[in-house]
Parts: C-alpha cells; sequence; structure tokens
C-alpha cells in the first residue's frame, strides 16, 4: 500500500522504527507502518517475528533503537505508556484480582479524575456492550475466562484510548470460546469504530478478524494485504505456507509464464514474481485448486496444467476430504475437495492425473534466507 | 486432596522426623507442662500467682512491646528492601539474597557483640558524635539497644515471605495499570501494595513470633528493665530455683507463640485464596 494514497491522516505512523539488542541481536528491523483510524490490523507471525516486539515498542515498554512513533498526529516515541492514551488486552486478562468487576473498569476512570457520577454512567454502559451488567460486584477470579477477557475489553473501551493493542489476546482460550470472543471483538469494533492491532500467530483468526494483515517474519514485514489478497497472492514461499495449506512445486522456467517440472511437464504460471528463463522458480497451488481425474480422461479444463501420479491416500475429514498424490517428479502433493457421497473413490496406487488452472498457478519469490547472519 | 496411598507414604516419609521431634519437642514439652502443674502435688496455684505478679504482667508488656515495636520497624526497612529485590534481574537477586542471608547464618551473640561495640559509650557512633562536639547518646543496656538488635535479626525474616509475594505477582498487572494512564505512585498504593499485604501479614506475624521468645539480644543489649519473657524463665530456673514457675512462665510463652502460629496459618489461607 502506498502512504501518499491513504486518506487522511493515520492514527498510528511509524517511521523507520527499529530494534536492536546487544550482541547484534536484531529482534526488529527498519520498518514503516501506517494503520488508518477505525482500522483493524493484525500482526501476523510465528513467535519470535518481532511482532510483539513492535506491539510493546507502539505501547512504550520498550524503546526502539532507531525511528519515531506518532500517533492520532502526536510524536510519541519519547513518552512513557502511562501518557500514550492507548488500550492494552493481555493474553492472561491482567484484571487487577483485588478489585471488583466494577473497580478494575472503573480504575482508567479514576485515573483521569472524572466525576463519581461520570465513572458511574460510563463503567455501566460499557459493562452492559459486552453483557457483563450483572457481574460487576464480582472478583476476577470468580468469572469464567471469556467473561474475564470481556471485561478486560470493557476497561479500554471505557476511556475510548485512540488506539487498542491485543497481545494474543484469545490465545488462552478454548477454539469454541475463541470463536465467540472474535465475533465479539469483531461487534465492538464495528460498533465502535475503534482502532485496533492485533498481535496473533493464529492464521484462521488473523484471516477472519483483520482488515488487513501484516505478515511478520525474522523481524521484518514480509507482507501487507487484505486477508483474501494475502490468501491468494502470497509474494513468497514463507507467506504462502504461513497462510492455509500449500502446495509448493520446485520447477525451472523455461518461458514467459512458463515453468517446466523435473519430470517434464510444462506449467502455466497465472500470475506471481516476474520469472527468469532457465533459473528455478517455486509455484504455489492451494489445495482446494488442484482437481483429481482419471489418467485416460480428458480434462475439463480449458488451459489447465495437467501432471500426472499416483494416489497415496484419501482421508475424509468431514465435510472435505484430502486425497495425497505422488506426481511424476517424485513429490507428493495434496487435492482438497468437498465430500460427496457420489464421488469417485480413489484407490491407493490408482494412476491418476492432477489438474488445475493456469489461473490457480502462483510464481514465489524464494524466501530471502537469513539476512541477518 | 491427597489419594489415601498418597497418605499412606507420606506418613513414611514424615516418620523419622516425627519420631525425632517426639523425643526432642513433644516429650520435653509434655514434662514442662508436667512441671507447671506440679510443686510436690497436683496445683495450679503457680498460675495464679504468675498471672498476679507485678513482675510477670511488666515482663509479659515489654515482651509484646519490643516484639511488636522491632517488627514494625524491621518491616518499614524490608519492605522498600524486598521491593528493591523483585525488581532486579535473578541472577542480581541471588546475589542479594546471599547478601541479606550472611547476617542471618551469623549467630546472634557475634552479632549482640558487634552491636554492643558499635552502640557502646566508647562505640563508634558515640566517639564520632563526641568528636563533633554533641554529647554521648545512651544507645546501649537500655530498651533502644534491644530493639535495634531485635530489628537487626529480624529484616532476613521479613524479606522473604514479602519478596515471595512480590514475585508471585503478575509482571501484567504493572504493564497494564501503566498504559490506563497510572502513575508509579499510583500503581504501588493502588496495585503493587495490596496485592502484597498477604505476604506482608504472614512476614509480620512470622517475625513477632519468632521474637517472643528472645532470650540473648535482651540479656546482652538491654537493661534491668528490659526482661523479656525468656529471660524470666532463666531467672526462676537458676537464680530462684523455682522450676514450677519457670515452667509455668514457658507454658504461657508456648501459648502466646502457638496463637499468633496460628493466626499465621490463617493469613496463609487468606494468601492462597487471594492468588
Amino acid at each position: 500500500m502506498q502512504r501518499d494514497a491513504l486518506i487522511g491522516e493515520p492514527m498510528v505512523r511509524l517511521t523507520g522504527v527499529a530494534k536492536r539488542y546487544g550482541g547484534g541481536v536484531i529482534a526488529l528491523d527498519t520498518l514503516d507502518l501506517d494503520v488508518m483510524k477505525g482500522e483493524f490490523v493484525a500482526l501476523l507471525g510465528p513467535s519470535g517475528s518481532g511482532k510483539t516486539t513492535l506491539l510493546n515498542i507502539i505501547a512504550g515498554m520498550t524503546p526502539p533503537s532507531r525511528g519515531s512513533i506518532h500517533i492520532a498526529g502526536d510524536d510519541m516515541t519519547h513518552l512513557p505508556p502511562s501518557k500514550r492514551n492507548l488500550g492494552m488486552v493481555f493474553q492472561n486478562y491482567a484484571l487487577l484480582p483485588h478489585m471488583s468487576v466494577y473497580e478494575n473498569v472503573a480504575f482508567p476512570l479514576r485515573v483521569r479524575k472524572l466525576a463519581e457520577k461520570d465513572i458511574v454512567k460510563k463503567v455501566e454502559a460499557v459493562l452492559d456492550l459486552v453483557q457483563l451488567g450483572h457481574a460487576k460486584k464480582r472478583l476476577p477470579r470468580e468469572l469464567s475466562g471469556g467473561q474475564q477477557q470481556r471485561v478486560s475489553l470493557a476497561r479500554c473501551i471505557v476511556y475510548d484510548p485512540s488506539l487498542i493493542l491485543m497481545d494474543e489476546p484469545l490465545g488462552a482460550l478454548d477454539k469454541k470460546l475463541r470463536e465467540q470472543m472474535q465475533s465479539e471483538i469483531k461487534r465492538l469494533h464495528k460498533t465502535l469504530g475503534t482502532t485496533i492491532l492485533y498481535v496473533t500467530h493464529d492464521q484462521e483468526e488473523a484471516l477472519s478478524m483483520a482488515d488487513r494483515i501484516v505478515l511478520f517474519h525474522q523481524g521484518r514485514i514480509v507482507q501487507q494485504a487484505s486477508p483474501a489478497d494475502l490468501y491468494f497472492k502470497p509474494r513468497s514461499v514463507f507467506a504462502a505456507n504461513f497462510l492455509g495449506a500449500s502446495n509448493i512445486l520446485s520447477t525451472t522456467a523455461v518461458g514467459d509464464g512458463i515453468a517446466q517440472l523435473k519430470s517434464g511437464e510444462t506449467i502455466r504460471i497465472g500470475s506471481g514474481a516476474a520469472v527468469i528463463n532457465n533459473e528455478p522458480v517455486m509455484i504455489l497451488v492451494r489445495p482446494e485448486c488442484l482437481r483429481i481425474e482419471r489418467y485416460d480422461e480428458t480434462s475439463h479444463l480449458s488451459a489447465a496444467n495437467s501432471v500426472p501420479g499416483q494416489i497415496v491416500s484419501s482421508t475424509i475429514l468431514g465435510n472435505v476430504t484430502n486425497h495425497h498424490v505422488l506426481i511424476a517428479d517424485g513429490h507428493t502433493v495434496m487435492a482438497q475437495e468437498l465430500t460427496r457421497r457420489t464421488a469417485h473413490d480413489w484407490v491407493p496406487g490408482e494412476q491418476v492425473k492432477v489438474t488445475w488452472a493456469a489461473a490457480d498457478t502462483r510464481a514465489l519469490e524464494p524466501d530471502e534466507m537469513d539476512v541477518h547472519s | 486432596m491427597y489419594a489415601r496411598t498418597g497418605q499412606q507414604s507420606a506418613a513414611f516419609y514424615v516418620l523419622p522426623a516425627l519420631l525425632f521431634t517426639a523425643v526432642v519437642f513433644i516429650a520435653p514439652l509434655a514434662s514442662v507442662i508436667g512441671q507447671s502443674f506440679w510443686n510436690g502435688q497436683f496445683t495450679t496455684h503457680s498460675y495464679q500467682s504468675v498471672i498476679s505478679s507485678t513482675l510477670f504482667q511488666k515482663v509479659f508488656v515489654n515482651t509484646l512491646v519490643i516484639s511488636f515495636s522491632s517488627t514494625f520497624v524491621a518491616l518499614l526497612f524490608a519492605y522498600p528492601m524486598a521491593y528493591h529485590m523483585a525488581k532486579q534481574t535473578p541472577r542480581r537477586r541471588a546475589f542479594l539474597m546471599m547478601i541479606v542471608l550472611i547476617p542471618f547464618w551469623t549467630s546472634i551473640l557475634v552479632k549482640s557483640y558487634a552491636l554492643m561495640i558499635i552502640l557502646g559509650r566508647n562505640g563508634i557512633i558515640n566517639t564520632t558524635i563526641e568528636y563533633f562536639g554533641i554529647p554521648a547518646l545512651p544507645l546501649l543496656f537500655n530498651r533502644f539497644g534491644v530493639i535495634v538488635g531485635t530489628i537487626h535479626t529480624l529484616i532476613p525474616f521479613m524479606i522473604f515471605p514479602i519478596l515471595n509475594s512480590l514475585l508471585a505477582r503478575d509482571p501484567d498487572l504493572g504493564r497494564a495499570a501503566q498504559i490506563m494512564g497510572a502513575g508509579k505512585l499510583r500503581i504501588f498504593l493502588k496495585v503493587t501494595l495490596p496485592l502484597s499485604m498477604p505476604g506482608v501479614a504472614a512476614s509480620f506475624l512470622l517475625a513477632a513470633v519468632h521474637t517472643f521468645g528472645f532470650y540473648v539480644t535482651a540479656s546482652l543489649l538491654g537493661g534491668r528493665g528490659d526482661l523479656m519473657m525468656a529471660n524470666l524463665v532463666d531467672l526462676y530456673t537458676r537464680e530462684i530455683l523455682d522450676w514450677n514457675m519457670a515452667a509455668t512462665i514457658a507454658v504461657l510463652l508456648f501459648i502466646l507463640c502457638a496463637v499468633f502460629t496460628l493466626l499465621m496459618g490463617r493469613t496463609r489461607a487468606l494468601s492462597t485464596l487471594a492468588g
């Protein structure tokens, strides 16, 4: 995204931010990032990729080695966390255990020296908003994990901070509760129009919640895009592997938009990185784009790529079925299709061909090898 | 709680210590209790005379005053030290703990003589202030000396329970309060201090109980008016040779300690609830 193409002033503007520790360890390589007002941005990446470091730099917990942080137009680079008017939701809720739900939510308002009657009004309003109006006299330990996290959300939104930071907020909850809280957070984001920076290592969470995903790897931003763009147009092997399931084929470029497998089959490339003749190129095909056909069948797809192979296994996972196929070049690919009662029963060892559309074929940039060493 | 088999094996592990305690603690205690009721025949007379004795009343009050005032002042020293230690890296904290533990491991006799050198009429403090023309202060063989000696012994005892409760805190609580806009003082008063209160209560009671039985400090650093209960037991045992009375005072001292130990159990239970 072009910085200048954005409309209006960003809520957060990071310029040239970097974090190095002693001994030349680079936690975060120089990066720029803008977050627009009301935007929900997920910082996604494996642990140690720098996303939490960045969150701590924005919060003011960790001073950056270089660069500046502007929030709502003001330079916050050298301000302590207490002066940045931010909200933060922690994985372990960080509720004050000796205070009631009401007092926890009132805490930031007392810090801001609001009149008692305004505090009562605001606290009750946000507790109703997170459906915990009945629990205001309880202590945090008397609530379930999901309820505690809702208190923690209420405690953030009650003082209307410029930006809410969320550090793996649902990591301690079980799957079902997590999904419930995901929609709760999305609902609050929609109703209140808050700007949210959400750190997670869970790709599904990032895909389902965020307006924009910023993907981190080894202290760098490797790609930032909307969930759909990141899924369909990953730029690198890392991005393709990190989001969703993927088949990655090693090929050699043999012409413009054409590559060749080691076993000789040519493959048309629909999109992605520019390829150079006779250079190796990595190709992505998502499992749901692959079709398995009988070896002798004529393909239904025009302009299709087609590679012969042999069924290794078929596994029904519920509404989808995964087929593993050993293709001619010696790699095993996965094809995924909706489970249907009438589907052909592929037998392990059966000769087949795997076909897919050129449009679903994407050339990837190779990952930069560890740039720090 | 534990499964039945767990309890059986617990009994097995505890048995040696139990036997040892029975021989060196429970048996002598029983003998002391017996002696407090025995003066040629069974009698409760000694209890009446101890409780109505003005000497005992004075010493009992002395003991409580010395114990609680020393414990309170020691707490004022111990809390900031524990707070500082809690903020250090584990490595540095281990080093600081060593420093705290050195006086803890030093014999109370050695510490008392060292304090005599510092506090005495010709001690370091008095020679220094006299050099500047200030008249010497009575620092030794009085209540002040006893309290200084007691505080010195208590500080290590008090640091550790407080340090534990400070370390058990979730570090995100302070960060959360900071992000919500709270300043350092507010975070200390509203978050850190209340959450460390179970540790403070435990360390206060632990130290107070510990001082009830102090003997050496009072006899070496105190004056004639600073007898504590243990010194009174000694007086009846070795000077007056009335073992019936000595045993009675010892039993009363034991009851005092037992009551506070039970209180301490209560605060432990409370602190686990709070956690």
